[in-house]
């Protein structure tokens, strides 16, 4: 089947992939905290998303680990190792139980090698995760973690409601945190100011009064 | 490498021949069969591009790839105040732009020569049809996304669990020559340049410098001296494991 790369959205390079690539593995399920890949490991598998949740860990020399990256569907684990030096950059671990198909390393390899279609989705895919990346780099750079918290709520919460919504946590609020770039602590400080623009938070569940209204403080410059 | 081209409007110094020769000594067309690389050639053109010369807008059409033959570009964003992020300085033989141009079509970021800069553009449609025609140009084109996304990564790691400090010293260190013993390195860009990099603000990294003078490093224009590279990194250096490595 062809697929006209220049023609697709991100969601449609997302759809292609998941169309074109799922034949080439096995499904299987995923339990939630399972770890797919572990940092500095040879890439033998790599694993299309089809569900489920994703984070990928960059470990330091103590032990601890730091997340980097959010993983959701339609994305390739273990694609950046397979066409780097062949090893697994980051650890990654399930969020949430999921499902994936496993696909043979060697032979997504050797089909790309032969079949310019699939190798121009494979650059497709990591075009839409490079972007991504550059969207949360800046994040991190110019936006005050209150500002970081109110945009990742919001995008959690379905696109363009105005009324109150009710969003789930992906995880801990520990992890998220890290995630967010801050301690716990100061993630707890950070949803506790922003009761004021009506966010509440009971346990993994929050509650977005007015998402119009925390999109502008997630926006505002210098709002801290 | 310089070109006499006007700035910044794009030309054929040597005809496409020299052209398809430069583009064919790039890691991402090497190995491309002759007809391949003419053919791209015939399409792109090379751009002198002075230094502080915007070469595309965020938002603009994605309309080329860019090869940096020459000088720097960086890549940034921008709040609607003037602060900046820089995402990356590219610097010869590197490349930017195939994310947008295999996206929706607009650059989501800013570029601009920070110094003078000679780049080829290969147009969106000459480069599409390589990919889509060249499995071995895909599938580098594979790698160096793959590469950039595991610095930006890595970028993102440092930002959550580095202090401006350990930032600072982590790029010095990270410069080529900064191996051992007493050493002079050069920054590869200003000073403003490097702060947007860090996610630092200029007036902080003024202050991260000053800090770093008891550690033994002396920054003088674009020249840091290091006393001791091995107890810099000694004082400095969390344990941040192999992933730091890629953001530098």
């Amino acid at each position: 089947m062809h697929v006209d790369v220049e023609a697709l959205s991100d969601s449609a390079v997302v759809a292609a992939a998941l169309r074109q690539l799922r034949p080439l593995g096995r499904a299987r399920a995923v339990g939630r905290d399972e770890v797919m890949v572990r940092a500095g490991e040879p890439v033998t598998e790599v694993f299309l998303v089809q569900s489920g949740r994703f984070i990928g860990f960059a470990p330091l020399d103590s032990g601890v680990e730091v997340p980097v990256d959010e993983v959701m569907h339609g994305c390739l684990l273990g694609l950046p190792g397979l066409f780097t030096d062949g090893l697994h950059p980051f650890t990654v671990r399930a969020v949430a139980a999921g499902e994936v198909a496993a696909i043979d390393g060697g032979l997504l390899r050797e089909r790309a090698e032969k079949d310019a279609e699939l190798a121009l989705l494979l650059v497709a895919l990591l075009s839409v995760r490079l972007r991504e990346c550059i969207g949360a780099a800046g994040e991190m750079k110019l936006r005050t973690v209150r500002q970081r918290t109110a945009a990742y709520l919001l995008r959690l919460a379905p696109r363009g409601r105005s009324g109150p919504v009710e969003v789930r946590l992906p995880m801990p609020k520990k992890l998220l945190a890290a995630h967010l770039g801050m301690t716990q602590q100061s993630f707890s400080r950070v949803l506790r100011t922003l009761r004021a623009a009506g966010v509440t938070v009971r346990g993994r569940l929050a509650t977005i009064a007015d998402p119009p209204g925390l999109s502008a403080l997630a926006t505002a410059e210098d709002a801290e | 490498m310089r070109w006499p081209c006007p700035s910044p409007g794009a030309c054929r110094p040597e005809g496409e021949q020299s052209l398809a020769a430069l583009l064919g000594r790039l890691p991402l067309f090497r190995g491309l069969s002759a007809e391949a690389i003419g053919a791209i050639a015939a399409l792109s053109a090379i751009i002198e591009v002075p230094r502080h010369t915007l070469l595309f807008g965020e938002g603009a059409p994605a309309t080329a790839l860019h090869v940096v033959l020459s000088g720097q570009i960086k890549v940034f964003s921008l709040t609607s105040d003037g602060r900046e992020s820089i995402v990356e300085v590219f610097s010869p033989p590197s490349f930017f732009g195939v994310a947008a141009v295999l996206g929706d079509g607009r650059f989501p970021v800013h570029a601009e020569a920070l110094y003078d800069a000679t780049v080829i553009r290969v147009p969106r449609e000459a480069m599409l049809d390589a990919l889509s025609s060249q499995p071995l140009a895909a599938l580098r084109t594979v790698g160096a996304l793959a590469r950039c996304r595991i610095a930006l990564a890595a970028q993102i790691h440092q930002l959550e669990t580095l202090s401006p400090l350990q930032r600072v010293a982590e790029f010095i260190l990270a410069l080529p020559g900064a191996d051992a013993g007493t050493v002079t390195v050069r920054l590869p860009f200003n000073k403003e340049t490097l702060a947007g990099r860090l996610g630092i603000r200029r007036e902080s990294l003024s202050r991260v410098l000053a800090r770093l003078k008891p550690l033994g490093v002396a920054v003088k224009g674009y020249d840091v001296s290091i006393l001791d590279v091995a107890a810099l990194r000694r004082a400095v250096r969390p344990g941040c494991g192999r992933v730091c490595a890629a953001a530098t």
